[in-house]
């Protein structure tokens, strides 16, 4: 059906409609961002989101981790976790719990008991020697020191996760202490 | 049009908290965290990382902050610094577990660029401009691909930072298109499907 001559025309027109495609995509390259531009990296956004959504937790593992980091501190292991049944009647919140935890250079237990839905006590005992106390909720921190007895407590604590980090007095030289998340 | 990214972004939101940390205020690191760790995280997947090789890399990009932090002179370059880690982290972690899984594979890795790990097929696409988009978007290169789908976790005035720093200049008078946004833009506009969703 075609001749030679006019399929390298085809060729020529091919060309020129590549470059023409090039010189208008350089164009479109340098224009600001508008409304469209925007509606459509919304959409890539929102795929994205929807198929590999961040991991749950991913920030706050992050955030731990630099704390450790930062304080070059010891992560202790939790030993043993229990938390005591109360009555039948009891609702969610009505539970004591306690938590063991050790490192080569200490190791302590916690107690925590709820006051209502939203707040618990918490008191701990420390093995060793005289330590100071911090604990890390969410948006403060609350400071102690054990007593003679290695006692501690702290009478007011917001529900959800936190951390105790202890650093022993008598050792001052000791890295400091940090629990994995402890949910209150 | 501001370069300097001063524009009220993740850049600079990411540039206050960082000062405030570094001004002694721990807490705000927390903020910083948060509104950056969803853009560490497609940064690493973007380069066809595993659930547990990307969050490995997101920690590490974190870590390498806590202990370089002082080398960041210009807190509003902390974004641009995070991402960069991010990306070079999960750029050698892929290249690595690219020469255990296969050793054979040398072209690849000379290549250089790894493969996404998810298809389109494993994609979820729900809704007209999701659909529409979705078929332009497969047809651009797995280099645009990995772009767009970083820079549109940005806030608009991010755009050129968080594109430079996947090394990717855009422009050098504010946040222009690019060519890989060009590319999707040219498709969408001479698809009527998308023009009919507007």
């Amino acid at each position: 059906m075609t001749g030679s001559a006019d399929r390298s025309h085809d060729r020529e027109l091919d060309q020129e409609r590549d470059q023409e495609r090039d010189r208008e995509l350089d164009r479109l390259a340098a224009e600001p961002l508008d409304a469209q531009d925007l509606r459509a990296l919304a959409t890539v956004r929102s795929i994205f989101a929807a198929s590999d959504p961040v991991p749950p937790g991913l920030a706050e593992r992050a955030k731990f981790a630099m704390t450790v980091a930062a304080l070059e501190a010891e992560v202790a292991q939790i030993m043993q976790t229990s938390a005591e049944a109360v009555g039948v009647r009891a609702k969610v919140y009505d539970r004591a719990a306690t938590v063991t935890f050790s490192t080569d250079t200490l190791s302590a237990m916690i107690t925590i008991e709820s006051i209502d839905g939203v707040h618990a006590r918490l008191s701990g005992w420390v093995s060793n020697g005289p330590t100071a106390v911090e604990l890390r909720e969410r948006s403060r921190t609350q400071s102690t020191e054990t007593d003679a007895e290695g006692r501690f407590s702290f009478a007011k604590v917001e529900r959800g996760l936190v951390h105790l980090l202890l650093r022993r007095l008598d050792l001052p030289d000791s890295r400091p202490v940090i629990t994995p998340a402890i949910e209150i | 049009m501001q370069t300097d990214g001063t524009t009220g972004g993740l850049a600079e939101r990411a540039a206050l908290a960082f000062a405030a940390y570094r001004g002694g205020d721990p807490e705000a690191m927390s903020d910083l965290v948060d509104a950056t760790t969803a853009l560490l995280w497609h940064t690493a997947r973007a380069q066809g990382l595993g659930s547990a090789a990307a969050e490995d890399v997101v920690q590490t990009t974190w870590l390498s902050l806590v202990k370089h932090q002082d080398s960041i002179q210009d807190p509003l370059a902390v974004l641009k610094w995070l991402t960069t880690t991010a990306r070079r982290e999960a750029w050698a972690v892929s290249r690595r577990s690219r020469r255990e899984d296969s050793r054979e594979e040398i072209g690849d890795l000379l290549d250089g660029t790894p493969a996404p790990l998810d298809g389109p097929e494993q994609v979820v696409v729900r809704g007209q401009d999701q659909v529409v988009l979705w078929r332009h978007f497969a047809t651009l290169s797995e280099r645009c691909q990995q772009l767009l789908r970083v820079v549109a976790l940005a806030e608009r005035p991010d755009y050129q930072h968080v594109a430079e720093a996947l090394g990717m200049p855009v422009g050098s008078i504010g946040p222009t298109r690019g060519r890989c946004l060009a590319k999707l833009r040219a498709g969408l506009t001479n698809d009527p499907a998308w023009e009919v969703a507007s």
